[in-house]
């Protein structure tokens, strides 16, 4: 975007430097937009959506900074070392360093998957004037249940059937055993973390909220009425197009971004 | 007359893939894999949709490639748990 400006930026002190980019708008900032991003192989396969999300927003006027959890993309540390309560934090403290680096400026959250759930918790403890969540899980153990089941597609692709069941994963975990999804090891206290439920909003202000499900068909009701009991006020959308999240290749994200970015710009007025 | 299993598998496999062909281009007896670009990713969304669509539950020990090798080999695992 023509002078738009992007910068690596480090946030934080010591030896858990978290690494992100800020992109910076031509001209003073309208408002700062801080990315939460997904996790496991859905990170990967939604990078370049992201940067594009960003660009654009950034061409519109807005400061967003796109970073990495710890033990994630160019964080520090292991996987296997972390959990959402650490990733949580990472948030605060991204959030704290962009709005630092544009005060006086309404500052909201951006976030696709599991990152989109740490947008909604983070936007009712931070000062946000508004959140935009692509596709949040509405129940932590049944995506850990759906990833189980892309692991074992995965492992009847390349070895002609799964290999272990659910079940035996599943115990695995709740043994306090480490189990490799893909390459990740998932730690007993992520799993238990990750099957924890996304707090709603009940009994406390929020600001605007965007929720965007994002699929090849309207959600089923039992989903859409999950993320609607969680979710209560935000606006909700549909986006017809396959998960992004789980491709393998590009997908033309410009609907779903032009539609974030003109809805954020009414939140802001 | 009721639709056959098989249209309805090419409906549906066009649909939540977002395949760039006619349902009825689908021939029933070639890899989807290897003529219609199914791949892991997708192949999971093929399940969720055959669970939806038929209503059957596909168990851990049922993920073996001869079944979704092709709409024919679908056709037949979606008739066998339909019963």
């Amino acid at each position: 975007m023509p002078g738009t400006l992007e910068e690596q930026v480090e946030i934080g002190e010591g030896t858990e430097l978290l690494r992100g980019t800020l992109h910076r708008p031509a001209g003073t900032p309208r408002c700062a937009v801080l990315f939460c991003y997904p996790l496991f192989e859905e990170r990967k396969s939604s990078c370049r959506p992201l940067v594009e999300a960003a660009r654009h927003l950034a061409g519109a006027g807005c400061a967003v900074l796109r970073f990495d959890y710890r033990g994630c993309g160019d964080g520090p540390g292991d996987f296997e070392q972390y959990a959402p309560s650490d990733w949580l934090a990472d948030v605060d403290a991204a959030a704290g360093f962009l709005i630092r680096h544009a005060p006086a400026i309404p500052f909201g959250l951006l976030g696709l998957r599991f990152g989109a759930n740490l947008a909604l918790q983070s936007a009712r403890r931070l000062p946000a004037a508004f959140a935009v969540a692509w596709e949040p899980i509405p129940e932590g153990r049944a995506w850990i249940e759906e990833e189980l089941r892309r692991k074992m597609v995965r492992e009847m692709m390349t070895f002609g059937r799964s290999r272990a069941s659910r079940g035996a994963l599943r115990e695995q975990l709740e043994r306090g055993c480490l189990v490799d999804l893909d390459g990740y090891p998932v730690s007993p206290r992520l799993f238990r973390e990750l099957c924890g439920d996304v707090p709603g909003e009940t009994g406390s202000a929020h600001p605007p909220v965007l929720v965007v499900h994002v699929g090849p068909r309207d959600p089923p009701a039992a989903r859409l009425a999950a993320l609607r009991d969680r979710f209560s006020s935000a606006e909700f959308r549909t986006w017809r197009a396959l998960p992004f999240w789980n491709r393998i290749g590009l997908t033309d994200c410009s609907a779903l971004i032009r539609t974030t970015g003109d809805w954020i710009e009414r939140a802001l007025t | 007359m009721a639709e056959r299993i098989e249209d309805r598998l090419k409906r549906m496999i066009v649909e939540r893939l977002f395949l760039k062909r006619a349902p009825d281009e689908i021939e029933e007896d070639k890899s989807l894999i290897n003529a219609y670009g199914v791949d892991s990713v997708s192949l999971l969304e093929l399940v969720v949709g055959l669970e939806e669509e038929f209503g059957i539950s596909i168990e851990d020990d049922e993920f073996r490639v001869e079944h979704f090798e092709t709409v024919a080999s679908l056709a037949a695992f979606v008739r066998e748990k339909m019963g």
